[in-house]
């Protein structure tokens, strides 16, 4: 029981007039602010810097009033291929939410329960994303560099800073940004003819390929394919009765008191040019409403997971149409980062350069 | 402004000294700690070398908050032996108040319950002829619940009557878990649990509106926590009249509790009453009708007006958050009206370029 | 840059190899408040933390969460008479420098150790009888990591306990010291970075080095005077004189990092003043 079911009620009918508690439109994203590597200058107002000088690439995600922060870095290195796929690259993806607390969890009374939820969670955004988001992220032919032998690794790793509703499309916008914002150095392989009996045939000790590395870092490129990377949206599905029947209608980028009255959650991740990536439904958000129960049978609020079937098709369509409006509130707010910070307005960053920064 | 970087301390920073003669020269307040140092011979070649004063060893008897009177009387003896160091134990300001020093700390997410604060919580559990209320709203926050008992509540009907057992088990029916309740504190345990009322009429569930929580320090203690947003701070000046009829546009009650819940929703309106009170005679009890009152206003659906104006002043509460301002009703109708003049949508004011500007107003 | 060898370390015109001089601590940030309190904004909790703070030494950087004090879930937990002490330091795959390495917090021997030796700082300085039967967590994310993440980890979380309001008997600061000698000339340096630890040890992280160098992480509450932690694993060679100079180095650079950090925390209490006063143009934004 984390919100009453009049805060719920309140919360729907809100969103059933079109206009959320916080003033949104039902189809309307919150003003996320990104700062990945290449524009420092957005990320200087807030401590946790997001260009990792340790990694690859690496981007924040941040929405103002500090509800929700996700760092991510990628960092590469080549190994071998797996066997079945020789000629592709791999990209790997780990979440770490051990510092957000939350909203899942239930009471302090066992903490063995609460460290597998936290677990279960991790995990589910992980194998979220390893489906919706991996197979699309990157041209993995691309990261070949000797097909069989070398090949990019691309490790993605998440860290949940703090998250307030939709976790799965901020980590989609991170690992997004941050494979953008990644840099490769240039290798190629050198091939000898004479390789076929594993003699290095030149002074002591050198291996079979041997590889040139590009160390100019203006020469270093982001792996191909990362700008058709896809995003994740989320729409919760809230029901309400309306005139003896039940009304479900959709919202998009939910907080986490909507997440709660959603009565359940479909996960679509859509590339840029608007094709549809992947479709993952999820169930509920949890509270139980007994009145509503009655009346309608199961299907009103709660955690069932059941939605009519046309409700779908409709959904997807939603969810297309409201991807592309995040595409254009993250490019423009990477191109107002890139502008340097004096002209434009977006993000603290600019606002606060006439006045103090606490260090 | 020099002044109070001047009185600024950081935890371990000597506040005052007392010598054993006069028997104090200051009271404890919160926020320090009292050490005795006793001068002893010392070996540590070490310890002295490197800092150059002689803070060698110390006796550390300490007395802090949780010591009370009785135990300091039986120290007294012991303590009378050595000179005395107040040392803060928190990072903040200074206050002196004849003799009393404490320290009140910067930090706003810590709230300390006095007698009498308006504290909006939810009910996190059931049981044991009392419930459980979270004072910061959320499992992990940095205070613990305080306690409403079952002799703390007016029972439906506004009866007063002994609690019998029957009313122990229905006690879900009053408040379950998850619910808004806004409520008074009794009293503060010794251990710092707060004991929580609800006997006077103005507290109890709440219902239909808008919870939203700030740092407890960002509201202030004042004389009355439960504001009134006018609805003529709404209107523009020369606005058209095209307001349409049935849709009521009322104004709004904020309730700014002092764990930082704050609760926003319509108050009700006149003509409520009115009509309620057209068979009033004095046998009604007036908490009756106030409970019917507050029933009609759960049960009955906001307007689409009234939504926005709750969501204008949702976000004002917020934009008053992010540049970390006193949330108090004047604030909040200056950031309202800064939004209505620059004809802002409800939706954007959280953007941060209008954040900065909404809140020009409060800052001189 | 050439291989590191010891006799490299302290070339001719005595510099480091990050350019520093042996009694200059590395360029040390601190903000408070790094991820803001609980009380965000919304009805429902979304991270519960009462305090933060991210502190960066060098090109170290270490985040620090407190959340508490709460109630014990557990009565077979809770301690009557205090609060206890929950401490976890953890850190992200990608904070080492080179190869990525995930460190499961719960059985990585050099993280348990480190989470131990905190708590063991934090628990002579909190002032823990305060809050009877109540828990206080105190989490430490290991960002970056170039050499002295236990001593990022102890300051970040005096810091975090300051911002979350939790009373201290002191501020807990901490620093590293070292000695080579090297050609017969002995050299104490302080606060140092990952190659002059890996080069002082042997080994990257701690233990048996060769003799005749002594690394020293060491905390101290320095107001007060005392030695809070000292962990020395090497042998030492000089016999106990040379572990009393490492340490006198190792004290002095402890108070010049609670310099630091006390500037900090008056810059911002003076800033969070003035915002709630209205009077400045100063705004504090997360």
């Amino acid at each position: 029981m984390a919100i009453s079911p009049t805060e719920a009620h309140y919360i729907i009918e809100s969103s059933l007039h079109d206009f959320r508690i916080d003033g949104r439109s039902r189809l309307e994203h919150r003003p996320y602010s990104i700062s990945t590597k290449s524009n420092n200058s957005t990320s200087s107002s807030t401590a946790v810097s997001s260009s990792l000088i340790l990694s690859n690439g690496s981007s924040r995600i941040h929405l103002p009033g500090s509800t929700t922060d996700i760092l991510c870095s990628v960092k590469a290195d080549l190994v071998r291929p797996s066997p079945n796929k020789p000629n592709e690259g791999v990209v790997e993806v780990s979440v770490d939410s051990s510092l957000a607390g939350g909203l899942d969890i239930v009471k302090n009374s066992n903490a063995g329960a609460q460290k597998r939820q936290l677990r279960e969670r991790e995990s589910t955004i992980t194998s979220l994303l390893q489906r919706l988001v991996v197979p699309h992220a990157v041209n993995y032919k691309a990261l070949v560099i000797s097909p069989g032998k070398y090949v990019w690794r691309l490790c993605v790793d998440i860290v949940v800073l703090r998250c307030d509703g939709c976790v799965l499309d901020a980590c989609a916008m991170a690992m997004r940004e941050g494979l953008r914002s990644t840099l490769l150095p240039r290798v190629s392989a050198v091939v000898r003819s004479d390789d076929k009996d594993g003699f290095a045939s030149q002074g002591g000790g050198s291996s079979n390929n041997d590889l040139i590395v590009e160390g100019d870092i203006r020469k270093a490129l982001p792996p191909s394919g990362a700008e058709e990377c896809p995003l994740v949206v989320t729409l919760s599905i809230l029901s309400a009765p309306q005139e003896e029947r039940i009304r479900h209608f959709c919202i998009v980028d939910a907080r986490t008191e909507e997440e709660v009255c959603a009565s359940s959650r479909v996960c679509v991740s859509v590339d840029p040019n608007g094709m549809v990536c992947g479709v993952h439904t999820l169930g509920g958000g949890g509270i139980v409403d007994e009145a509503m129960n009655e009346e309608f049978g199961v299907e009103g609020f709660g955690i069932s997971s059941s939605m009519p079937m046309n409700m779908l098709s409709e959904v997807v369509n939603t969810a297309g149409g409201a991807a592309k409006n995040l595409y254009q509130l993250l490019d423009s707010e990477k191109f107002a980062g890139d502008s340097k910070a004096e002209d434009d307005g977006s993000g603290y960053g600019y606002l606060l350069q006439n006045q103090l920064i606490i260090q | 402004m020099e002044s109070i970087i001047h009185n600024f301390v950081l935890p371990g920073q000597v506040l005052a000294t007392s010598n054993s003669e006069t028997d104090g020269g200051f009271l404890r307040g919160h926020g320090t700690y009292i050490e005795i140092v006793q001068d002893k011979e010392s070996d540590n070649r070490h310890a002295t070398k490197a800092w150059g004063n002689d803070q060698s060893n110390y006796n550390v008897v300490m007395q802090t908050d949780g010591d009370d009177a009785s135990n300091q009387e039986d120290d007294n003896d012991t303590l009378k032996t050595g000179p005395q160091r107040l040392i803060a134990s928190l990072a903040g300001t200074v206050q002196r108040v004849n003799k009393l020093i404490s320290v009140i700390p910067t930090s706003s997410s810590v709230y300390t319950g006095q007698v009498g604060d308006l504290i909006i919580g939810r009910i996190i559990g059931v049981g044991g002829s009392r419930w459980k209320v979270s004072l910061t709203c959320s499992h992990n926050g940095s205070t613990r619940e305080g306690q409403l008992p079952l002799s703390g509540v007016n029972l439906p009907g506004g009866v007063q009557r002994i609690r019998t057992s029957e009313d122990v088990l229905a006690m879900r029916s009053l408040y379950k878990e998850g619910d808004l309740v806004s409520c008074e504190v009794q009293n503060v345990q010794r251990d710092g649990t707060l004991i929580l009322h609800t006997r006077s009429l103005r507290y109890g569930k709440l219902e239909n509106g808008v919870l939203t929580t700030v740092p407890p320090g960002l509201v202030g203690r004042r004389k009355n926590h439960f504001c009134t947003i006018e609805g003529k701070v709404f209107e523009k000046e020369g606005a058209n009249d095209m307001q349409i009829d049935d849709e009521e546009g009322g104004d709004v009650d904020v309730y700014l509790g002092l764990n930082g819940g704050i609760w926003i929703q319509r108050k009700i309106p006149s003509e409520w009453e009115n009509t309620q009170g057209m068979d009033r005679d004095s046998r009604v009890p007036l908490a009756e009708t106030l409970q019917k009152l507050r029933q009609r206003h759960a049960s009955t659906r906001v307007s689409t007006l009234m939504r926005e104006r709750i969501a204008r002043v949702r976000n004002a509460v917020e934009c008053l958050r992010l540049v970390q301002y006193q949330i108090c009703p004047e604030s909040i109708e200056s950031v309202v009206r800064a939004s209505l003049m620059a004809d802002v949508r409800v939706g954007h004011m959280i953007c941060p370029e209008w954040v900065v500007q909404l809140t020009e107003g409060t800052r001189q | 840059m050439a291989s590191l060898r010891r006799t490299d370390i302290l070339s001719l015109i005595h510099l480091r190899s990050d350019g520093r001089r042996p009694n200059e601590i590395r360029h040390m940030t601190c903000h408070l408040g790094a991820l803001p309190s609980t009380n965000c904004g919304s009805a429902l909790p979304t991270s519960g933390c009462s305090g933060s703070a991210l502190v960066s030494m060098g090109l170290t950087q270490v985040l620090c969460v407190v959340k508490g004090p709460c109630d014990v879930g557990r009565r077979s937990e809770e301690l009557p008479d205090r609060a206890t002490l929950e401490v976890i330091v953890r850190t992200t795959p990608f904070s080492p420098p080179g190869d990525r390495r995930v460190a499961n917090p719960t059985t990585d021997r050099r993280l348990i150790e480190q989470s131990h030796l905190l708590q063991t700082a934090l628990s002579a300085s909190i002032l823990l009888h305060l809050y009877p039967k109540s828990k206080i967590t105190v989490t430490v994310m290991v960002l970056a990591d170039d050499g002295g993440r236990l001593e990022a980890a102890i300051n970040a979380a005096t810091l975090a306990l300051m911002d979350a309001g939790i009373p201290l008997k002191d501020m807990v600061c901490a620093c590293s010291a070292g000695r080579w000698s090297a050609g017969g000339v002995d050299e104490i340096v302080v606060d140092l970075n990952r190659r002059e630890i890996q080069a002082a040890t042997g080994m990257s992280g701690g233990g048996g080095g060769t003799s005749d160098t002594i690394y020293l992480p060491v905390a101290t509450m320095p107001q007060r005077g005392n030695v809070v932690l000292a962990q020395c694993e090497s042998r030492l060679s000089g016999g106990a004189e040379a572990f009393g100079e490492v340490l006198d180095v190792a004290m002095k650079g402890c108070q010049m990092v609670m310099e630091i950090m006390a500037a900090a925390v008056r810059e911002r209490g003076a800033g969070v003043w003035k915002a709630k006063e209205g009077k400045a143009d100063v705004m504090l934004v997360e």
